[in-house]
């Protein structure tokens, strides 16, 4: 059965206004007739009235508006319109949130949720993968689904289970297919490891013995790798396995390298930029945790994004540019 | 327009909080230039009879109160508790926040403050409409100064409050220095106008006389336990203290500083009540910090 990723996300976010009348969605554009700037939220302030705040754009006053919220009891859930204006909110959740969780141990419940990414033309400003810039703040965790995860599920989970949430979606997937799909994937196995914030592993069907690479990605990254996963093993018969967690603020090391096994080469890939980032942390944890093959990793050039397809393609993680740093790990 | 009377009992109630407040800016004072207390400090010599006012008129199991960097005040209008913010300060566990959050990081029941300039007043909107969507009656008071008026935060805390209709009292303190930085200098228009802006009722006070405020704050406050809607009270306030603990207040003229000192609001309420009562808090507020000191010093 077809599931694209932003019905799920639609169903979790529903599901969740459903089950507890103490959780609300505040953003920008996301009520009737709108629906949001991607449509999540499209027909839900019909379905749940006076659930889903309507607010100007004041992206950092309504991040305190919610960070408020959760301290009075309630569940909010908040919609940044673009990824590239987590900036605005990062004093919240940083210099607020984040300390009143620390100091004054203080229970909230609250997901802000954004959508990264480039690919789509929207220039520099409008396409980035800028959720580094909530990586190691205490008390905050990174939720990012991919293709492989239910969205939706996982953003369910990440309003009850209490805390603070950053939840990464990605432009791009909102209209793919979740996997397994009927109509896909035969050549791929795809399962989760386990129920709550699971690493999923997408993996050649009858591809023998150990994987001549695994490979480790999230949210966006996620489809990209796939397409090079199929290709490289359609044409050069090279199999990849593609471990990708749902939550990326804090790395299983033990269960990553369960799935690693006696892979001798290990492929990092993020969409963010690779400089200082997530890919270069999993593979010091990797290293330090007695990994002793190959590693390698890919990600966004240290630029600014361009709007033109070229200039994206350039600067911007895509499927050619893992598949050619695979051939390079494998001097094939 | 309602029952409350400014009898001697309240008169007397918040020059009790009023004076426990300047003691305790005094004690601190003291024990930093001793070296008791590490980092920084932010008194408020000068402004109690704010938080002695307003405050009086909020409860902490029903209301919440939002506060700032300059919170001292606040928290022991709402407390009358010196030991535990004493010796937050003094980074001991027995401090209201185990000795964790020092002089700008206070949190008590539904009480909180924090450092980030002007942070705190979306939040406190936040909490007004989960009280508008929890309780029938609680309500919000979110304390700011005048440099946080030009933070975006108030800016768009104000309009969220007006936009959300949500029962939040903002209690704007203008000291009229923003640290060292007048505001006259970096604004041109009267403050409270940016809450008329957006729609918000908005009130003046020259803050000299404690029970005109209590007044003036108890009415809007039973108002809004009713009709549920935001005001806003611009305060004309002074401090005596510099910004902080390093702060010689060399930027401010001496004629000001004589004016307000002249006028101080302690004094001016001291005036009016009897020489045995003000004799009273006196011996009370000794024997209480010979105690605490003991306690502190045997910590």
């Amino acid at each position: 059965m077809r599931s694209l990723y932003i019905d799920s996300l639609r169903k979790g976010i529903a599901d969740s206004l459903a089950n507890d009348d103490r959780v609300y969605l505040l953003g920008e554009d996301i009520t009737e007739p709108y629906g949001g700037s991607f449509k999540v939220t499209k027909s839900l302030s019909t379905k749940f009235p006076g659930r889903l705040l309507a607010t100007p754009m004041s992206e950092q006053g309504i991040t305190g508006f919610a960070v408020g919220m959760a301290l009075g009891g309630l569940k909010p859930i908040v919609e940044i319109m673009f990824g590239d204006f987590l900036t605005l909110t990062l004093d919240q959740l940083l210099n607020h949130a984040s300390k009143f969780v620390g100091l004054y141990n203080a229970k909230m419940h609250l997901v802000v949720r954004t959508p990264m990414g480039g690919h789509r033309g929207y220039g520099a400003t409008h396409s980035q993968s800028i959720e580094r810039l909530v990586f190691g703040i205490p008390n905050i965790d990174v939720v990012a689904p991919s293709i492989l995860h239910s969205p939706g599920h996982l953003l369910n989970e990440s309003i009850e289970k209490g805390g603070i949430v950053v939840f990464i979606e990605n432009k791009l997937d909102y209209a793919r297919n979740l996997l397994p799909s009927d109509e896909s994937e035969n050549i791929l196995s795809i399962r989760k490891q386990q129920d709550s914030f699971p690493l999923a592993i997408s993996e050649i069907i009858d591809s023998g013995e150990s994987p001549d690479v695994v490979m480790i990605a999230y949210g966006g990254a996620v489809p990209f790798v796939l397409e090079a996963q199929k290709e490289l093993f359609m044409e050069d018969e090279i199999a990849i396995k593609l471990i990708s967690p749902s939550r990326i603020d804090t790395i299983d090391t033990q269960e990553i390298l369960k799935e690693i096994g006696s892979s001798s080469i290990v492929y990092i890939a993020e969409e963010g930029i690779s400089d200082f980032g997530w890919a270069e942390h999993v593979a010091t944890l990797l290293r330090e945790s007695g990994y002793k093959g190959i590693i390698g990793r890919i990600g966004s050039k240290n630029e600014v994004i361009g709007a033109s397809e070229e200039e994206e393609n350039r600067v911007l993680l895509t499927s050619d540019k893992i598949k050619e740093g695979i051939h390079e790990l494998l001097g094939c | 327009m309602s029952s409350l009377v400014v009898d001697s009992t309240v008169l007397e109630r918040i020059y009790w909080k009023m004076s426990l407040i300047r003691k305790t800016e005094e004690e601190i004072e003291r024990l930093f230039s001793k070296g008791s207390m590490r980092g920084t400090t932010h008194g408020c010599r000068g402004q109690e009879v704010i938080p002695a006012s307003v405050l009086d008129h909020v409860s902490l199991d029903l209301d919440y109160v939002t506060g700032n960097h300059r919170s001292h005040g606040d928290y022991l209008a709402l407390t009358e508790d010196p030991y535990g913010l004493l010796a937050e300060l003094m980074g001991l566990p027995d401090g209201i926040v185990h000795g964790k959050g020092g002089s700008q990081h206070i949190q008590f029941k539904n009480f909180y403050t924090n450092g980030i300039t002007g942070g705190m007043v979306p939040d406190a909107v936040g909490l007004a409409f989960s009280q508008l969507k929890l309780t029938s009656n609680g309500i919000v008071v979110a304390l700011f100064g005048d440099g946080a008026m030009n933070e975006g935060y108030v800016l768009e805390a104000l309009n969220l409050a007006a936009v959300f209709s949500v029962p939040i009292l903002f209690v704007l303190e203008n000291n009229h220095y923003a640290m060292s930085t007048p505001t006259d200098l970096v604004t041109r228009r009267p403050l409270r106008e940016r809450a008329e802006a957006v729609g918000i009722e908005t009130f003046y006070i020259e803050a000299l006389d404690a029970g005109e405020i209590w007044m003036l704050a108890g009415n809007l406050i039973g108002q809004m336990r009713t009709d549920r809607k935001p005001r806003f009270i611009e305060m004309k306030t002074f401090r005596f203290s510099g910004h902080s603990k390093s702060d010689k207040r060399e930027y401010i003229p001496t004629e000001e500083d004589e004016y307000w000192h002249k006028n101080d609001p302690l004094m001016r309420l001291g005036n009016r009540l009897s020489e045995d009562y003000r004799k009273d808090v006196d011996f009370k507020l000794m024997t209480l910090f010979q105690e605490l000191s003991k306690k502190l010093e045997g910590r």
